[in-house]
């Protein structure tokens, strides 16, 4: 038998969430969208105004709760979340308000020679300072990084190809801040961004198909990211790829083996190029269904979409998601043109159901998505366990 | 089958004074018999809560009060109450190409009957599934009109939405005869159709070797290749009853592998299906029937390691490829030939496995047997049933 949640954190979520949704609300109307009676409603407003959360908005002259109601608020600054997206070339950071306001966005180049935990602390001190939020009041971070990284373990990234210096040190990172710091991989930050503010919206179950310098998958299932027991949920590049073109192969046992990874990551994409006698320079115009002016462009063309069918094919029939979004730079160059192209290969392996789009996002989906999965935590985290009087600093 | 309210969003009030009929209901069948008021310590909630859903489920005819067997200190002994399961039944059905096995249950669990009927493409579908399905009701003396629910199993892609056929390969002419005639001749009974290996999944996440297990896998290698996946404890159908087809996955094929019946292009199918690992059985001269081979091939030196190596490249192509997409905590491997290799072959699939990526891999052999999809029809039929008998 599961212990009974503590009736005051149940309570009080209620009403954080209803206010969430709603912006402002007077008592009467926090009881009715809560089903909680007046009384208890009441109750929980006051404590959570004690507690700094909730603050009087307004007195409305008209409304349910008779004449001159007092509608209450979230109190937005109560509590701030960061999101970081640290990629092979750049460091995003983003700051928000517990209601998901963000306040602050900055994007710098990653520096020759590595990064390191004090970098990030930097960092991350220069967006709250952005945002005039105190450091005090910071309750989650979260760093989006290529890898694997181990849900059981949360920070521990267990396998990645990125070796800068700060994923040793995330736990340290914690301490210097004094809230939880945990990482997540890139590409499922990204999935959570396009399911909330992108071509996924409305949607319970996409997968992501991430298209740039290197190919991964982020599924969300039932409105919950996909990361598996381990976390390695869509590292799909490893498999073998039945490309017939040239690839980079990957060697395995002494041979080269084309995987899913080599025959669509940048190496692979120039290789693929150079073959069909297109530059380096040239591979994304010759993407874009708008550059004609490149020889080869339209038989390359041909094969990466062949390549993209091949990659998607698994997630596709193992999952059959909602809808399929691909992006990154290759995916969003070819456009509706390899949108179109992809399509037509998937018909030549059956008649799979196929919902397939591109992103709606720009670069920084996957700082985005490191703030929306912060304010997750962080929301969850603000009644966990807690009596009416504990859990929060006093305002 | 109204879904409850997720707990985090019931009150205390509510959780205290209110008892739902299903939990109650689920009280009831694990136990002989219980008091009102053990039924509200079970279940954590006020007396009042538990009295008035047994008050329902008496007028449902769900539960009768058993007669009282003695006295307490103090005073009579309290009513005590229990399941009557007989109240109402349910049929599972697992339907083959070229046989059908029909089964009927109490709601309480208990198995009544079973008869399984073989037939031809010929054999008109639908009248055949009727009359099994009234041998059956006349063995278990269940009467059709106290049948709640029919779920069948069969090979194809059921749409969850429709609950229509979008795909059947196997057998495609069955189609009409199993949604739209077997409809009409079991009048207002409704009937279910779903994937084969999706209630085998079940089976073995209940009651095999996935039992306590929230992600797996179940890899069901056959005539056809399937997976019937269950994340976070339910089964995943997908948006168009598509998840697990993995069958048409495209795969590079070594050369020299050749092409079998069924999907044209190099694909897991090609490389797992039993017509594959048949012709490679014979191609390292082990005959054609790929279960005996796969038992032959252990205690055959070098030429039985060759073959098992090949298989277990083959099916470490379709688990890899599972794994990096899903990570789940386990991947059953059933179907009809695949244990016939025992613990040697599960030993090469696992580094084949290990060879494509460093993804955490748990093998396991199915332990339900070949009753698995009609035992997951079943159980179907009857979690369908209990959550539909307190709706209204």
């Amino acid at each position: 038998m599961s212990a009974r949640p503590a009736a005051w954190s149940l309570n009080a979520r209620a009403v954080f969430d209803a206010l969430l949704a709603h912006g402002m609300l007077t008592r009467g109307e926090i009881a009715e969208s809560t089903g909680l009676s007046r009384v208890t409603a009441s109750g929980v407003v006051e404590q959570l105004i004690r507690r700094g959360i909730v603050e009087y908005a307004a007195t409305v002259p008209w409304s349910s709760g008779g004449p001159n109601a007092r509608t209450y608020a979230l109190r937005p600054t109560a509590a701030y979340v960061v999101g970081v997206a640290a990629h092979l070339d750049r460091i995003a950071v983003a700051t928000a308000t517990i209601t998901g306001d963000v306040l602050a966005e900055s994007t710098c180049a990653v520096e020759a020679g590595g990064d390191t935990a004090d970098r990030f602390h930097r960092l991350i001190l220069e967006s709250l300072a952005a945002a005039a939020a105190p450091v005090e009041r910071l309750h989650r971070v979260v760093v989006g990084t290529p890898g694997v990284v181990d849900p059981s373990a949360q920070g521990y990234v267990s396998f990645t190809s990125d070796v800068r210096s700060w994923q040793a040190d995330i736990t340290s990172l914690g301490g210097a801040l004094g809230c939880p710091v945990i990482c997540e991989n890139d590409v499922k930050l990204a999935a959570l961004s396009e399911m909330h503010l992108g071509a996924g919206r409305g949607v319970r179950d996409l997968v992501l198909a991430w298209i740039d310098d290197g190919f991964a998958l982020g599924a969300i299932v039932g409105g919950r990211l996909l990361r598996g027991d381990h976390g390695w949920a869509g590292e799909i590049g490893f498999m073998p790829a039945a490309v017939t073109g040239p690839v980079v192969g990957t060697r395995r046992g002494g041979t080269h083996v084309a995987t899913v990874q080599s025959a669509l990551n940048a190496h692979g994409i120039y290789a693929l190029g150079e073959h069909f006698g297109v530059a380096q320079a040239d591979v994304l115009a010759a993407m874009s269904a708008r550059f004609t002016g490149v020889a080869g462009a339209d038989t390359l063309f041909a094969e990466i979409a062949h390549r993209v069918a091949l990659a998607i094919a698994p997630p596709i029939l193992i999952l059959d998601p909602d809808v399929v979004v691909l992006t990154g730079s290759v995916a969003l160059a070819g456009g509706q043109p390899l949108l179109d192209s992809v399509i037509a290969e998937l018909r030549e392996f059956g008649p799979l159901p196929l919902s397939i789009m591109l992103s709606e996002l720009d670069r920084e989906a996957v700082a985005q998505g490191a703030v929306l999965l912060a304010l997750a935590d962080a929301r969850d985290g603000l009644f966990d366990g807690t009596s009416a009087d504990e859990g929060l600093d006093p305002l | 089958m109204t879904a409850a309210r997720p707990p985090d969003r019931l009150t205390s009030g509510e959780l205290l004074h209110h008892l739902d009929p299903r939990s109650a209901f689920e009280q009831l069948r694990m136990h002989e018999s219980l008091t009102r008021g053990e039924l509200a310590d079970l279940t954590s909630r006020s007396r009042t809560a538990a009295a008035d859903v047994v008050d329902q489920l008496m007028r449902l005819g769900a539960v009768h009060q058993v007669a009282h067997t003695g006295t307490a200190v103090g005073g009579p002994a309290a009513q005590r109450y229990a399941l009557t399961p007989t109240f109402c039944y349910v049929v599972g059905a697992d339907v083959r190409h070229d046989e059908v096995t029909v089964a009927v249950a109490d709601i309480g669990g208990t198995l009544r009957a079973q008869i399984t009927e073989s037939f031809h493409p010929t054999d008109d579908a639908a009248q055949l599934l009727r009359r099994t399905i009234e041998h059956c009701l006349h063995d278990a003396a269940a009467p059709l009109e106290q049948v709640r629910r029919v779920v069948m199993g069969t090979p194809g892609v059921i749409d969850p939405v429709t609950g229509e056929f979008a795909f059947a390969y196997l057998m495609p002419s069955w189609k009409h005869a199993l949604t739209t005639d077997i409809r009409a001749l079991l009048g207002g009974v409704p009937v279910v159709f779903e994937n084969d290996v999706n209630l085998a999944a079940m089976a073995e996440a209940r009651d095999g070797v996935g039992r306590g297990i929230p992600n797996l896998v179940f890899a069901w290698m056959s005539i056809g290749v399937g997976l019937g996946t269950i994340l976070n404890g339910r089964l995943h159908r997908g948006r168009h009853g598509w998840s697990g087809e993995i069958g048409f996955i495209p795969a590079p094929m070594p050369p020299g592998y050749a092409l079998v019946p069924g999907l044209p292009h190099p694909s897991i199918h090609q490389l797992t299906c039993l017509a594959a690992i048949a012709s490679a059985a014979d191609h390292h001269g082990f005959g054609t029937d790929a279960r005996a081979a796969l038992g032959a091939a252990q205690s055959a030196g070098e030429r039985g390691s060759a073959f098992l190596d090949d298989v277990a490249l083959r099916v470490a192509q379709l688990v890899s490829t599972t794994c990096l997409v899903v990570n789940p905590g386990l991947v059953v491997l059933g179907g009809s030939f695949i244990h016939a290799g025992g613990e040697d072959l599960l030993g090469r699939i696992q580094r084949a496995t290990g060879a494509i990526s460093p993804v955490p891999v748990r093998l396991a052999y199915a332990e339900v047997g070949d009753e698995a999809i009609l035992r997951g029809a079943l159980q179907a039929a009857l979690d369908d049933t209990r959550d539909g008998l307190f709706a209204s």
